[in-house]
């Protein structure tokens, strides 16, 4: 059901009807057991009365009868129907009869009361029996007419209840219109919103069990605000760092035009080509990392480690390094994307090579490690001051060593290219002198079970 | 002018040296914080290129430092920091000028004379003294309105010369705003410009006090 309103309407007008019907059910099953109860009490003192007249021995027995008749009659407030009275002999003469009452025999019954058919009616009957002057007496009641009583009171009863009806589907409506009016409101307030208004609702003045929602909603808006703040901030910074290579591009471009040797104006226009190289990296890595920002994580595959560092190697020939992989790695299976995989090692590789002193060798080893598979790369050059370890991942990072053409996003790209494939960079010096950047990505379960 | 340029940007680094070599500055360079504090103290310098994001800190805490120690050294602030909040709090701290990245030039070596011409009370750019005149920006020198000819180490010194007239520069001191921390200077360079200078202007040109030092003479008819 799509609408909260009709959903209300639908189950209070149900739910009001199953307790109105019931209500009456009870009233008229409970008016039905009253009244027979009334009556039967009726029965038994007539009963008791006639015979009691009867014993006297003054009163003929169809002046008893027609007494019962007119005890009937009794209190005025009372239910108005008339009972039947026969008053048997012995030897079974019918003796006395009170007007209206059958001919037949309405009981063949002792003392007490009984359910009897007379003719094709039902009937309720009480009889007593003296037993000493061997008379009895039948009270009865036509049962047809004591649910004529019945009905009418409970209809007394229903048809008002009935009427009601139509007045309390109409307040149930008013009552869920009014109570959902705070949604409509909230939802004109969300309407009336600017397209870049990014600020939280104020949740306050909602009633408590839209809050959640909107809570929701503000948390939602604030991720949006910081990531829309984060895109800004990258963006100024990633202009800003376009600034300094092109001051350098314009020098050395000034200096070739106001070179008074060859030599000069070659050295500056070679100088230019190196400017343009480095921003044409920035830019490429600045893409990369954007695009890391921006796309959903592509999905992982399960792969097997020692072909997944083998294609990596393809990728990246001519490999900068050896890459050593543990034997016990094939057949090991991770799940990873093996794009973001290799744009991390690459990274990685970058880095240490561009830190590394000429002729010292970057080593790149990969190997199990309890349930990770980890690529450690290996390099000899100045490592990083403890006090900087915790800032090398962050953009535009550049430490104490930095090299003389780095951006400082390699390791900001490694990082978050790692996380997006689910694993994780950690960095550590060697006590030998020198960095070790490790890539760690859990193994499937399954083999570290088997394991 | 004597300048010390600080920045981190190696290719930077060195088009400005170049450069503002071309435009006739001695120019010292570092890249370090660490490296630039010790360099002010042991010499003079007649202004400083000061880049504020630096690997081991922010140039402005180099300038509060100066400032707080009472260095008047002219500051050129020059940056990637370009916004006007940056400016202002650059200047407010005591710098000199604020040139952002990318920049002209030309326009460095120019505010760079405008900044040592304030520090020394100078209003107008060119140097005269008597009938002679030096035009630090156009690198020439006149004497009663013809150009006289002169390498590029004899006009540094008629310029160091020129700017303080009245005041008796030792050779020592002499040899500190001429020469770079690298160069080989031999003994006797400057009196050997002297010499050259004295040929070109004239004899009494520049006055040699003996045991002191070299100061301008009577100013030229």
């Amino acid at each position: 059901m799509r609408s909260i309103r009709a959903r209300l309407m639908t189950i209070l007008a149900v739910a009001t009807t199953i307790i109105w019907l019931c209500g009456v059910s009870w009233i008229a099953v409970h008016t039905q057991r009253e009244l027979d109860r009334m009556l039967d009490q009726r029965l038994g003192e007539v009963g008791r009365m006639v015979n009691s007249l009867l014993r006297s021995g003054e009163i003929d027995p169809m002046v008893a009868a027609d007494a019962a008749m007119s005890m009937s009659q009794g209190s005025e407030s009372g239910p108005r129907n008339f009972i039947s009275c026969q008053i048997w002999d012995a030897e079974g003469r019918l003796i006395g009869r009170s007007g209206g009452a059958p001919l037949e025999e309405l009981a063949s019954i002792g003392n007490g009361f009984a359910d009897t058919m007379v003719g094709e009616q039902p009937w309720r009957v009480f009889a007593v029996v003296d037993a000493v002057r061997g008379t009895r007496i039948l009270i009865g009641d036509n049962l047809e007419e004591r649910q004529a009583i019945v009905r009418q009171v409970v209809l007394g009863l229903v048809v008002p209840a009935a009427a009601l009806l139509p007045l309390l589907a109409a307040l149930i409506w008013l009552a869920v219109s009014h109570g959902l009016r705070p949604l409509d409101m909230a939802a004109t307030v969300l309407r009336q919103r600017k397209p870049a208004d990014l600020a939280p609702l104020s949740p306050a003045d909602l009633p408590v069990e839209v809050r959640p929602m909107f809570q929701a909603l503000d948390s939602l808006l604030e991720r949006l605000a910081e990531s829309r703040a984060q895109e800004q901030t990258f963006t100024a910074f990633a202009a800003h760092e376009l600034r300094t290579p092109l001051a350098g591009l314009r020098l050395q471009a000034q200096l070739a035009m106001a070179a008074d040797t060859e030599a000069t104006r070659q050295s500056a226009l070679k100088q230019i080509i190196v400017a343009v190289d480095r921003m044409t990296a920035l830019v490429r890595q600045l893409l990369e990392l954007s695009r890391l920002d921006g796309e959903a994580a592509p999905p992982e595959r399960s792969v097997d480690a020692a072909e997944l560092l083998d294609e990596t190697a393809r990728r990246m020939h001519p490999m900068p390094c050896a890459l050593q992989v543990a034997p016990s790695l094939r057949g090991v299976p991770v799940r990873v994307d093996p794009g973001l995989f290799s744009m991390t090692l690459r990274n990685l590789l970058e880095n240490a090579i561009q830190q590394s002193p000429a002729g010292e060798e970057v080593v790149c080893e990969a190997h199990r490690d309890a349930d990770h598979l980890v690529i450690a790369v290996r390099d000899r050059g100045p490592g990083i001051p403890p006090a900087e370890l915790q800032h090398i991942r962050k953009r535009f990072f550049r430490g104490r060593h930095k090299s003389a053409g780095g951006s400082g996003l390699g390791l900001a790209i490694a990082d978050a290219a790692m996380r997006k494939a689910g694993g994780m960079l950690r960095f550590r010096n060697r006590p030998e002198g020198g960095l070790v950047a490790e890539m760690l990505l859990p193994v499937e379960p399954e083999a570290a079970r088997a394991s | 002018m004597r300048v010390l340029l600080v920045e981190d940007d190696a290719m930077l680094l060195d088009g400005m040296r170049l450069g503002l070599k071309m435009h006739g500055f001695q120019v010292e360079a570092v890249s370090l914080l660490g490296d630039a504090e010790p360099a002010l103290r042991a010499t003079h310098f007649d202004a400083v290129v000061l880049d504020i994001m630096l690997p081991d800190g922010s140039g402005l805490d180099l300038l509060r430092q100066l400032r707080a120690r009472g260095d008047a050294t002219p500051v050129l602030l020059l940056t990637a920091r370009d916004a006007v909040e940056d400016r202002v709090e650059g200047l407010d701290l005591g710098a000199d000028d604020y040139l952002g990245k990318p920049f002209d030039l030309d326009e460095v070596a120019a505010r760079l004379r405008a900044i040592g011409r304030r520090a020394q009370g100078r209003p107008t750019p060119q140097l005269t003294w008597g009938a002679l005149v030096l035009d630090p920006a156009r690198r020439d020198v006149t004497l009663h309105g013809s150009r006289i000819a002169l390498s590029r180490r004899e006009f540094a010194v008629l310029e160091v010369l020129m700017e303080r007239p009245g005041v008796i520069l030792s050779r020592e001191e002499l040899q500190e705003r001429l020469y770079g921390w690298l160069d080989d200077v031999e003994s006797n360079a400057i009196e050997v410009h002297i010499h050259k200078l004295r040929h070109k202007l004239g004899r009494d040109a520049i006055r040699t006090l003996r045991g002191i030092g070299y100061r301008m003479g009577d100013p030229l008819a």
